[in-house]
């Protein structure tokens, strides 16, 4: 009876378990397209990696929520805006051995990461 | 037992990618994070959401289709994405699944939730009749009336105010 309380109440809680999200609101362009609308001129190629970290089956993000849109973002650095971008997330060997042996199968805390790949471009003329 | 369901769990992904519940998202092309560009256009809200599956405690993952369809409704010409943004992580039944024992290792699950906005190019003649009306021309920054990004912002603040769609209406969710 109290396992199928704990269940049920984690069940009811657990929506947005390690939760990663990819959301930006600044004033970057970042496009999973080829180009800008502009001319523009690639800077960089950039590939990052973030890792959160929760408790409670994931429940709760200590610190800033994992967001590989935000992640990509902070490549651009002063630079115009990003293209080609391409995001994926899971869980590395790290994040495994950290989850399922230190943390105990996930149920004490947990990690999650999320991989973001693209390139820095700077806007080098009017709109076409 | 218990000895050798550890070993599996920390070898099987040595010898994979070395990634648990890995999800490429493989966006259609013209996705765009961040500002609303300032252009007459139709603009749709779209709201998605999807399961991964996977195998053997989210090592292998199952095979699925992606999220937007590029050889149907979704690649139409000139079509772009605007303020996308996605959520993963373990809904109620991927919970459920993680908590039965055992369950898991042979099947476990994650959740996909997608939303932003279609941008579709409007034809000449709807733009020039945007441009003679003089209450459109009024409308801030250009935009056609009904997709000012002012709007959409506030009716992410209150969804229940959403009103329907004036161009298109898609599906909440695809089937697959």
């Amino acid at each position: 009876m109290r396992r199928l309380a704990l269940c049920t109440a984690l069940i009811l809680l657990g929506t947005g378990c390690f939760q990663t999200r990819y959301f930006y609101e600044g004033p970057k362009v970042l496009t999973t397209g080829p180009a800008l609308d502009r001319p523009t001129e690639v800077v960089g190629h950039f590939k990052a990696h973030d890792r959160g970290f929760y408790l409670l089956y994931g429940l709760i993000p200590i610190g800033e929520p994992v967001n590989g849109a935000a992640l990509a973002a902070e490549q651009v650095g002063d630079h115009d805006g990003a293209i080609n971008l391409q995001f994926s997330d899971g869980q590395d060997t790290v994040d495994m051995l950290v989850s399922n042996l230190a943390c105990v199968l996930s149920i004490l805390c947990g990690t999650w990461s999320v991989w973001a790949e693209g390139d820095v471009v700077n806007v080098v003329g009017e709109e076409e | 037992m218990k000895r050798v369901l550890t070993l599996l769990v920390v070898l099987l992904p040595l010898f994979q990618s070395g990634c648990m519940y890995h999800i490429e998202h493989r966006l259609p092309v013209d996705a765009t994070f961040g500002p609303v560009s300032e252009e007459f256009a139709s603009r749709t809200r779209f709201e998605r959401s999807e399961t991964r599956r996977y195998l053997l405690g989210g090592l292998v993952p199952w095979p699925s289709l992606p999220l937007f369809d590029n050889d149907e409704a979704d690649a139409k010409p000139g079509r772009e994405i605007e303020r996308l943004e996605i959520a993963t992580q373990f809904g109620p039944i991927d919970m459920l699944l993680k908590l039965v024992p055992y369950a898991s290792y042979v099947l476990a699950q994650r959740s996909v939730q997608m939303k932003g906005i279609f941008v579709d190019p409007l034809l000449e003649e709807s733009i020039a009749q945007l441009e003679d009306d003089p209450e459109d021309a009024a409308s801030p920054e250009g935009l056609a009336p009904e997709s000012d990004p002012a709007d959409l912002a506030a009716e992410d603040a209150n969804p229940d105010s959403v009103p329907e769609p004036a161009i298109e209406i898609l599906p909440a969710s695809l089937d697959y």
